[in-house]
Parts: structure tokens; sequence; C-alpha cells
């Protein structure tokens, strides 16, 4: 019986881990639209910035600073929320439980009566290097691209 | 230190579907310490010509010499410190960056150069002084009418105490009352050693230009006013 638990756990651990990856993308995805739509809505300023002498490398440097604030502020931010999520995880399940009148977890098949959760200091490090060199890579595209653009189309972007 | 332009042989074409042509084989010398002013009907290229002459568009033949500077147009990097050091550009409007106060647009060419951001603070203040908007440093461009905006361009084109000035139809969007104060701040910068070029649809301003270049068709016709 514990073997076909433990396989069982083993699948739903595999399958979070790629519905989180999904996640990731997705958001690494919002990164890059979030930065194309601001090169676009800042064009003119670009072409601002290029009249008063201000080089491509530091127009690059500007918006690829921007998706990396970003990325590093929601990476702290999701730590921060995460940790918090582990720690206070029984009280969150009996809450929610509570309220909508459901067993979430429920004793008889996880043989557990209380939602375990593991705070591992090295996991939280990997994932949230994993997640800032994500939004490096992701913020690299639009910003390369707002340096890229012809300076004069940029004046007369409206 | 003779600071000068010298464009030679200057064409600018456009390829698509059929090639336009709209500079075409321009050679002049532009020479300190006089004003020039650029008139043409409109499409006739003045646009083009200032563009190219700030190091912001590429000639298609021909070439650009900026105090003996011969300008290359692959080297980005070096044409866009000239333009910060030597260039200032006023366009017909919108020339402030909307995100920042008027004495933050003034300072921060300055900055990019000097890297010293009290001094640069200092500089803009005198320059806001100099065109009478003092009492609007911290106000951003939305804040500001037209012609307070262009005002603060004008201080701001001259942080870096250009030798050249270039103004694309500087009162485009003004009406004559603040083109007339415009145009007496632009004329007042003639130094010694500055170039001032400015193109405008206004005879009366154009007229007093010490050179008047006409354009047309792609080329250009000298009209020396005061000799
Ligand atoms: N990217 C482009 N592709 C094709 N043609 C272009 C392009 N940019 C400008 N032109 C053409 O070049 C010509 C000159 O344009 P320019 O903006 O220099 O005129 P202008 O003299 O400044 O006119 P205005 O007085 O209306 O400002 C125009 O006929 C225009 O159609
Ligand atoms: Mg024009």
């Amino acid at each position: 019986m514990n073997k076909s638990l433990f396989s069982a756990l083993k699948v739903e651990r595999n399958v979070m881990f790629i519905i989180l990856s999904l996640i990731i993308i997705v958001a690494a995805f919002n990164i890059i639209s979030g930065l194309t739509i601001l090169v676009k809505n800042k064009t003119r300023d670009i072409g601002i910035l290029k009249s008063i002498g201000v080089s491509n490398k530091s127009i690059k440097k500007i918006f690829f600073l921007v998706g990396f604030f970003i990325g590093t502020l929601a990476t702290l931010f999701g730590v921060v929320v995460g940790t918090l999520f582990s720690i206070y995880v029984e009280s969150i399940r009996q809450f929610i439980s509570n309220i909508f009148g459901i067993s979430l977890f429920p004793e008889d098949i996880y043989i557990l009566d209380t939602l375990p959760a593991e705070i591992n200091i090295n996991s939280i490090i990997i994932i949230s290097l994993c997640s800032i060199f994500a939004t490096i890579l992701v913020s690299i595209y639009p910003a390369s691209k707002a340096s890229s653009l012809n300076t004069v189309k940029t004046l007369k972007y409206e | 230190m003779n600071n000068f332009i010298k464009i030679k042989n200057l064409t600018k074409k456009y390829e698509k579907n059929k090639s336009i042509k709209v500079l075409d084989d321009i050679s002049f010398n532009f020479e300190p310490g006089k004003t020039y002013s650029i008139m043409g009907p409109s499409g006739s290229g003045k646009s083009t010509l200032l563009n190219l002459l700030s190091l912001i568009d590429d000639p298609t033949t021909g070439s650009i010499e900026i105090s003996s500077n011969k300008i290359k147009s692959n080297n980005k990097v070096e044409n866009d410190l000239i333009r910060a050091k030597k260039i200032g550009i006023i366009y017909q409007d919108k020339n402030l960056l909307s995100d920042f106060t008027a004495l933050e647009n003034v300072y921060l060419p300055n900055l990019l150069v000097s890297k010293e951001k009290q001094k640069s603070v200092d500089l803009a203040k005198k320059l806001i002084k100099n065109v009478g908007m003092s009492s609007r440093i911290n106000h951003f461009p939305n804040e500001l009418s037209g012609g307070e905006n262009q005002r603060i361009a004008i201080a701001r084109a001259l942080i870096n105490d250009p030798d050249i000035i270039l103004a694309d139809e500087p009162t485009g969007s003004l009406d004559s009352d603040n083109a007339k104060l415009i145009f007496k701040i632009l004329f007042n910068l003639k130094k010694k050693n500055r170039i001032i070029i400015f193109a405008t649809h206004n005879r009366y301003f154009a007229n007093m230009a010490d050179c008047k270049i006409m354009m047309n068709d792609g080329n250009i016709q000298i009209i020396n006013a005061t000799i």
C-alpha cells in the first residue's frame, strides 16, 4: 500500500514541478511583453535621449535594468510570501477547510494529520537564482530592441 | 581649434519601390560665428539635412566634417559623444522627457559628460534663469506651455556649451509672440565660435539669419543676407 502511495506522491511532485515551471515561463513572457510595451510607450523618449547624445549601450542598460529590477523585486516578494506560506501552511489549510467546508489533505489518504512543509534554504537560493537568471534572459531582448531602434523614426513617433 | 561644419557631396536616398532622392549632392561650409536659416517647401529635406548634421541619420553618400573631424557613420559611440558635447538640438515640440522636471531635463546632458551632479544642477539653474524660467524648475513638461517647453529645451541644448546649435522649426507650434521670444533667445546665442542653424517656414525669422539656405528638389541655393 505504501509503495503505491509513494509513487503517486512522486507523480504529484513531478506534475507540480511542471506546472510551476509553466508558471515561471508565463511570468517570463509577462516581463517580455511588459518591457516591449514600455519600449513602445517610451519610443519618443528614446529619441530624445539619442538627441542629447546618450549612447545605444546606455539605452540598452536602462531597459535591461527595468526588467532586472522588476524580476528581482518579484523574486524577493515571492521568496517572502512563499516562506510565510510554508511556515503557516497548516493554519492556512485549516482556515480554507473551515471556510469552504471541504477537507484539504484528508488524513485518511495521506496518513499525516498535518500538512508537512519543509523550508530548505538551498532550494530557496537555487530557485531565486534561477528566477533572477530567467529575468536577465528575458530582459535582454526588449532592451536590445530599444537600443537598436532607428533614431530618426523614434523622433517622429507620437 | 577652428570649428566649422563641412559637408561634401552629401546625398540621401530612400529606396522603397522607387528611389527617392531627398538630398542630391550637396556641398557647403558652415562657418563659425554665423547663423543659417534653412527654408523650403514641406518635404524638401530640411529635417533630413538637420538630422544628418546632428549625426542622427547617416548619408547615403558624401561626407561630413566637424571641426576637422571626418565623421564615420559606423562609429556610433564616437558620434553620440560628439553630439553630446558639441551639438545642441531643438525640435518643433516634445523635446523634453515627460517623466522628468524641467531642471532634471536640463542638467541631464551635462551629467552625461561631467558626472558631477551638483555642478550640473547649478549650471542648469543658471541656464534656466537665462531663459526666464527660474520659477518653474520643478515643473514637469506637461505643466508648462509650448513656449515654456521650448525655452527649457533651449536651456538644455546649451548646457554643454555646444559649438553647434541645430533647431528644426523650433517655433513651428508657437504663436508669433512666443516665436519672437524664442528667436530672440536663439539669436542671442550667437558667439564668436558658434554655428547656429535653424529650419523654419517663417520668412521673417529666416531673413534675420546671416545666411539663407533655400532647399528645393534636393538641391540648395545660398543667399547671403548681410554682405
Ligand atoms: N524613411 C523614409 N522613407 C522614405 N522617404 C522618406 C523617409 N523619411 C523622409 N522621407 C522623405 O524625405 C523627404 C524630406 O523629408 P523632410 O522631413 O526632410 O522634409 P522637411 O523639409 O523637413 O519638411 P517639413 O517642412 O514638412 O518638415 C520627404 O519627401 C519625405 O517623404
Ligand atoms: Mg521637417
